[in-house]
C-alpha cells in the first residue's frame, strides 16, 4: 500500500473520531429547551458526560460585527465527571451571537466540542408545551413552540427567562410544582387546561380564581386557551422594567481635588524646593528630603479615590401576592483599564467582552477601558415579595423591612410602610422626574412601588393586563 | 553642630544653588505644574487623564536635560562632573510628586512605583548617553553640533522603538508602562558611561 493511501486512511480515521466525539458519545451539550436557545436571555444548559473525568465546559459567544471585530462573551462551567453518566444543569446567559462554539476539556484534553449556527440566535421567546398533543398549541400560536417532557422542566426561575408561556394539559404528565412556580415567577404565562386543573398540586398552587390569576411576574391561565395576542398582553415586560431600573442607578465618578487646589499646592511645592536648594548644605538637603516625602504623601493621598473600582449593587423585585421575580443589578466603574470582577453570575447590560464563570466561587469578569462604567444584571430568581397590595389596592409591607417612598401608580403616596403597622395618612405624590418617573410610567395603574435603600419593590396590580 | 556632607553631595547641592541648573530646574518644574493644571479635569465626574500627559512630559524633559548636561560631563573635572550628575538626578527626583498627584487622580493601571524606579535609572542612563556622545563629539571636533544632538538622540530613540515595536529607548512609552528592557538598557548605558568618564578622567581629559 502506498504512503499516500496510508495517509488518506489515517486522515479518514481521525475525521471519524472527531465526528464521533462531536456528536456526543462522550458528552452532550444542550443549550436551551430541547436545543432551542433564546438569544439575549438566560437559558438552561444541560451537559451529559459519559465516563469522562472532571473538567470544564467553555462556551464562547462572539457578539462582534464587521466594524468592531470580535466581542467574545465566555462562559465557563465546571463539570464534575467520573465513571458512568453524569448530568449537569445550569443556566447561562446567551447574548445574540455571531458564532457560538463550545468545548469540553477534561484531563488536559478536549473531549468534545461543537458549535451553534448564527441562525439559531433567535430572540423570540419560546412557548413550552407539555402535552401528548403539542400540535394543537403550535397551530394556535404563531410563535416558537417547543414540545418538552415534564421531567425536563427545571425548578429554576432563570431557566424560564426566555419563555413566554408554559402549556400544561396533564396528558403527558405534570412537572414538579416547583418548576411550575419557577416558570410563573420568571414571568411566563402558565396555561393550565383539561387534566392539569385536576392535579392536586396544581389545585393547591392555583386555588380558586378567575381566568387569569397573576402570581409574581407571571401567572396562571385557567380559562379558555389564549391566543398569541392574549399571551403578549398578559406578560409583564420585565426587560423594560429592568432597563428603566438600571438607568436609574449608575456609579458616579469620584469627586476629585479642584484645579485651584492642585495649582496652589504644586506651586507651593516648587517654591519651597527652590528655597531649600538656595539654603544648600545639609539643612538644604534635609529640607528637600522632607519636602519630597511630604509632597509625595500628600499627592498620593489627597486626590486618590477610595478604590480604583467602584461597585454598587441594587435589587429589583416585581411581584403579585407573596412571590416576586427578583434580580440584582451591579453598577461598576473602573478608573484603570483592565478586568473588573463581581463574585456573582451575571450578564452585562450592554454588549461587551467578558467572562461568566459558574461554580464555586462564581464570578463575572468584564474587560473595560479606563474610566468606563458598566452594568451587570444577575440571573432572575423567585423570592418572597416584600410589598403587596391588599384587597382595597393599598400597599402592605409583607416582609420584615420598612419600605419608604411608597407610591401607588395614579394614586396616593406614603412616606413609609412598615410591616404590621397601619398605614399613615397618604400624602400627595411628589414629582419624581428623571428615571424614576420613567420607571413608574411603565407600571400598570394601581400598582404600588417602594424603595428599601437602593432596592426597589413593585407590587403589580392583579387586574387583567390585556 | 555642623554636618559635613560627602564632597560629591556638596558639589551636587552647589550646582543646584547657583548657575544655570536652578534656572533649568525652575523651568522644568514650572512646565510640569502648568501641564498638570491644564490637564486636570475642570469639573468633578470628568475622566482624569492628567497622568498620561504629565508623565510623558516629565519623562521627555528630564531626558533632554540629562542628555544635555551629560554631554558636558567629559569636559568637567571629575568632582564637578559628579556634582552635576547628582544635581540632575536630584532634580529628576524632585519632579516625582508632581507625577504622583497626577497618578493618584488618574488611577491608571501602571503602578505608581514604576516612576520611582525608572526615574533614577533612566536619568543616569541619559546622563551617561550624553557623556558618551560628548566624548565622541569632542573627538570628532563637532562640538558646534552638540546642542542639536540631545533632541536628535531622543527623536532617534523614539524612531528606533517605533520601528522595532519595543519599549527600550523611547521615554514616551516607557513612562506609561512597566518596561524592564528600558531599565536594563539605561542601567547598562549608565555603567558604560561611568566607565568612559573614568577613562577620560584618567587620561586627564577633564578641564578644571
Amino acid at each position: 500500500m502506498s504512503g499516500r493511501l496510508w495517509l488518506a486512511l489515517l486522515l479518514a480515521a481521525s475525521l471519524h473520531v472527531g465526528q464521533g466525539q462531536g456528536s456526543g458519545r462522550l458528552a452532550e451539550v444542550e443549550v436551551g429547551f430541547r436545543g432551542a436557545p433564546v438569544a439575549d436571555a438566560w437559558n438552561p444548559l444541560r451537559v451529559t458526560v459519559r465516563d469522562v473525568g472532571s473538567g470544564r465546559l467553555t462556551l464562547v459567544a462572539d457578539q462582534g460585527n464587521l466594524r468592531d471585530g470580535e466581542i467574545p462573551w465566555t462562559m465557563v462551567v465546571p463539570v464534575t465527571g467520573g465513571a458512568g453518566v453524569r448530568v449537569l444543569e445550569v443556566d447561562v446567559f446567551l447574548p445574540a451571537w455571531r458564532s457560538l462554539v463550545w468545548s469540553l476539556e477534561a484531563g488536559g484534553s478536549i473531549v468534545a466540542s461543537g458549535a451553534l449556527p448564527r441562525e439559531a440566535a433567535d430572540r423570540r421567546r419560546l412557548d413550552l408545551v407539555v402535552s401528548a398533543r403539542p400540535g394543537a398549541v403550535a397551530e394556535r400560536l404563531a410563535g416558537r413552540v417547543v414540545d418538552v417532557p415534564a421531567s425536563l422542566l427545571p425548578a429554576r426561575a432563570a431557566a424560564y427567562d426566555g419563555i413566554r408561556s408554559l402549556w400544561l394539559d396533564g396528558s403527558a404528565g405534570m412537572p414538579a410544582p416547583a418548576a411550575i412556580s419557577a416558570a410563573a415567577a420568571a414571568g411566563a404565562v402558565v396555561v393550565l387546561a383539561d387534566d392539569a386543573l385536576r392535579d392536586p398540586d396544581v389545585t393547591e398552587l392555583v386555588g380558586e380564581g378567575a381566568t387569569w390569576i397573576p402570581i409574581a411576574a407571571g401567572g396562571w391561565w385557567v380559562g379558555a386557551p389564549p391566543d398569541g395576542a392574549q399571551l403578549e398582553g398578559a406578560r409583564v415586560d420585565l426587560g423594560a422594567y429592568l432597563a428603566a431600573f438600571a438607568a436609574a442607578g449608575g456609579v458616579v465618578a469620584p469627586r476629585t481635588v479642584s484645579v485651584a487646589a492642585v495649582m496652589l499646592t504644586a506651586s507651593a511645592y516648587v517654591l519651597l524646593v527652590l528655597l531649600a536648594w538656595r539654603v544648600g548644605g545639609a539643612p538644604g538637603l534635609l529640607t528637600w528630603s522632607v519636602l519630597l516625602l511630604g509632597a509625595s504623601l500628600l499627592a498620593w493621598g489627597a486626590p486618590r479615590p477610595s478604590s480604583p473600582t467602584l461597585i454598587e449593587s441594587r435589587a429589583l423585585h416585581v411581584g403579585v401576592g407573596d412571590l416576586a421575580w427578583r434580580t440584582e443589578v451591579h453598577d461598576l466603574l473602573t478608573l484603570p483599564a483592565g478586568e473588573v470582577a463581581v463574585a456573582r453570575v451575571a450578564r452585562p447590560a450592554t454588549t461587551t467582552t467578558g467572562e461568566q464563570r459558574l461554580g464555586s466561587p462564581p464570578a463575572t469578569t468584564l474587560t473595560l477601558p479606563r474610566w468606563r462604567g458598566a452594568t451587570l444584571v444577575e440571573s432572575p430568581r423567585a423570592a418572597p415579595a416584600l410589598l403587596a397590595l391588599d384587597a382595597d389596592g393599598l400597599p402592605v409591607a409583607v416582609g420584615n423591612r420598612v419600605l419608604r417612598d411608597v407610591r401607588v401608580v395614579g394614586g396616593p403616596a406614603w412616606r413609609e410602610v412598615a410591616p404590621g403597622r397601619a398605614l399613615e395618612a397618604p400624602s400627595d405624590p411628589t414629582n419624581l422626574g428623571g428615571n424614576a418617573a420613567a420607571f413608574e410610567a411603565l407600571l400598570p395603574p394601581g400598582s404600588a412601588w417602594a424603595r428599601d435603600g437602593d432596592d426597589w419593590h413593585v407590587a403589580l396590580a392583579p387586574g387583567v393586563r390585556w | 553642630m555642623t554636618v559635613r556632607l560627602p564632597r560629591v553631595v556638596e558639589g551636587g547641592l552647589e550646582r543646584l544653588r547657583a548657575g544655570d541648573l536652578p534656572q533649568f530646574g525652575l523651568l522644568l518644574l514650572a512646565l510640569l505644574v502648568a501641564t498638570l493644571v491644564v490637564t486636570w479635569p475642570a469639573r468633578p465626574g470628568l475622566p482624569n487623564e492628567s497622568w498620561y500627559t504629565v508623565s510623558q512630559t516629565r519623562s521627555v524633559l528630564i531626558a533632554l536635560l540629562a542628555l544635555g548636561y551629560g554631554m558636558g560631563l567629559p569636559l568637567a573635572t571629575p568632582r564637578r562632573a559628579a556634582g552635576t550628575a547628582l544635581a540632575v538626578l536630584l532634580l529628576a527626583l524632585t519632579t516625582l510628586p508632581l507625577e504622583l498627584v497626577a497618578h493618584a487622580g488618574s488611577a491608571p493601571a501602571t503602578p505608581a512605583w514604576w516612576a520611582w524606579l525608572a526615574t533614577p535609572i533612566a536619568t543616569a542612563g541619559h546622563l551617561s548617553l550624553g557623556a558618551l556622545l560628548g566624548i565622541v563629539v569632542r573627538r570628532l571636533r563637532l562640538t558646534a553640533l552638540a546642542p542639536l544632538l540631545a533632541p536628535a538622540v531622543l527623536v532617534g530613540a523614539v524612531a528606533i522603538d517605533v520601528r522595532l515595536g519595543v519599549t527600550l529607548l523611547n521615554p514616551l512609552t516607557a513612562a506609561l508602562q512597566i518596561a524592564p528592557g528600558h531599565l536594563a538598557f539605561h542601567g547598562a548605558v549608565a555603567l558604560l558611561g561611568a566607565a568612559a568618564l573614568a577613562w577620560v578622567a584618567r587620561r586627564g581629559g577633564g578641564e578644571a
